[in-house]
């Protein structure tokens, strides 16, 4: 299954308490740079000296009352939850008999960015009626994913009807 | 029947666009001309960036940083204006691009004041003048940026202001203790927020001139210190 925009939440949280983001856009790249290590006369690498690593990313946010993300960031919301989640209905095959739409699949996963820090906002004002938004620069010190999980649910009642 | 008390219903808060949105030019300067203070500007872009410098900084044998050293914070972005007459917002301003020679010149002996294109500019000897096919009087090596003798510490505030009149639930409570019904009623609300960019100083302008109709535009560049933000409280709007 795949996701798309559609399907993510970005929240920010610290350690008690988690605010759901009105996100227009987030990115991010990860960057944990390795050098290779020759010994003498030879072409090919023997080990890997494993660099720094160093998360940047940046996050749009619809302007309006109570989008303060630097003041959230000030106040120890250090934390940046992205989560995904799809629910969609597909066919189910049950002793070899296919039922049509009755399987509801569920796919969740989940990236968090610890240790956020905003390095820049901006803001462009332009005469149209699309929406403000301010878009942060940030770092962030480490990066955990989850996998992806996956579950069916079925409906009896749709199973009998079926 | 008077309202003795109201309640604005708690909001999820309100979307704003560039259609709701005033720029206005604050400041205490009195250098700075009165006709353009408190005044909305006829600006047609704004924007700004507020960077805050962050080192992060590794310990031995950390892959992941440890701590992170804050630097300096500042403010850059842009405006734009239509063009009503030159260099319009700095003459306003009092002339941060556009200055003389230092006075010391002045008191040289051949010192002369000329008058080229509306600007007047001081210079030391003759042979830095001559004139052009058409007459008019230019200056060798005359100076463009220049410094003035007493810098003039001219800053501002520019004011983003966000306005809107929006619908929302209104209640209500009667003075009259026997009744004590809440009417909720939908009435407008005008919702305000501001973002202040402080002591901003003009660093450069930019003209813009297109082969056709469209109006000049003169952009401008901009340092400032920080930025505040500010909501007001939701007002009714009442029917006089």
């Amino acid at each position: 299954m795949y996701f798309s925009g559609n399907d993510v939440e970005v929240w920010i949280s610290n350690s008690s308490y988690s605010e759901l983001l009105d996100a227009v856009s987030v990115q991010f790249s990860i960057n944990h740079p390795t050098s290779p290590v020759y010994s003498p006369g030879d072409r090919q690498f023997q080990t890997q000296m494993i660099g720094t690593k160093l998360i940047h990313g940046s996050l749009s946010l619809n302007y309006k009352e109570g989008t303060n993300l630097l003041a959230l960031v000030d106040k120890g919301f250090s934390e940046l939850g992205i989560y995904y989640r799809k629910t969609a209905y597909d066919d189910t095959v049950i002793k070899g008999r296919r039922y049509r739409g009755v399987g509801e699949y569920t796919a969740e996963t989940s990236y968090f960015l610890k240790g956020i820090e905003i390095t820049a906002r901006q803001h462009v004002v332009t005469p149209n009626a699309e929406n403000i938004v301010n878009n942060y620069q940030f770092i962030a010190r480490s990066f955990v994913g989850d996998l992806v999980e996956e579950t069916l649910e079925l409906d009896i009642n749709d199973i009998n009807t079926a | 029947m008077p309202i003795n008390n109201y309640a604005v219903q708690p909001t999820e808060g309100s979307y704003v666009s560039g259609l709701e949105a005033s720029v206005y030019i604050t400041s205490s300067d009195p250098t700075i001309h009165q006709s353009i203070t408190n005044r909305k500007l006829d600006i047609i872009t704004l924007e700004f960036t507020e960077t805050q410098e962050k080192l992060p900084i590794y310990g031995y044998k950390s892959e992941e940083w440890d701590t992170v050293l804050r630097g300096e914070k500042l403010v850059q972005g842009t405006f734009s204006l239509n063009m009503k007459s030159a260099l319009q917002l700095t003459k306003n301003l009092g002339g941060t691009v556009y200055s003389r020679v230092p006075n010391a010149i002045t008191n040289l002996p051949l010192a002369k004041h000329a008058d080229v294109k509306g600007f007047d500019y001081w210079y030391g000897s003759e042979s830095t003048e001559y004139t052009d096919l058409f007459g008019n009087l230019v200056l060798r090596d005359r100076p463009v940026f220049t410094q003035r003798k007493q810098i003039p510490k001219i800053s501002f505030d520019i004011k983003l202001v966000y306005s809107s009149v929006k619908m929302k639930l209104f209640s209500m409570n009667f003075s009259n203790p026997e009744e004590e019904d809440i009417v909720n009623e939908y009435m407008p609300f005008l919702y305000s927020k501001s973002i202040t960019i402080k002591n901003v100083m003009v660093n450069s302008i930019q003209q813009s001139i297109a082969p056709d109709g469209s109006p000049i535009g003169e952009f401008y560049s901009f340092i400032g210190k920080n930025v505040i933000e500010k909501s007001e409280t939701p007002k009714v709007i009442r029917e006089n």
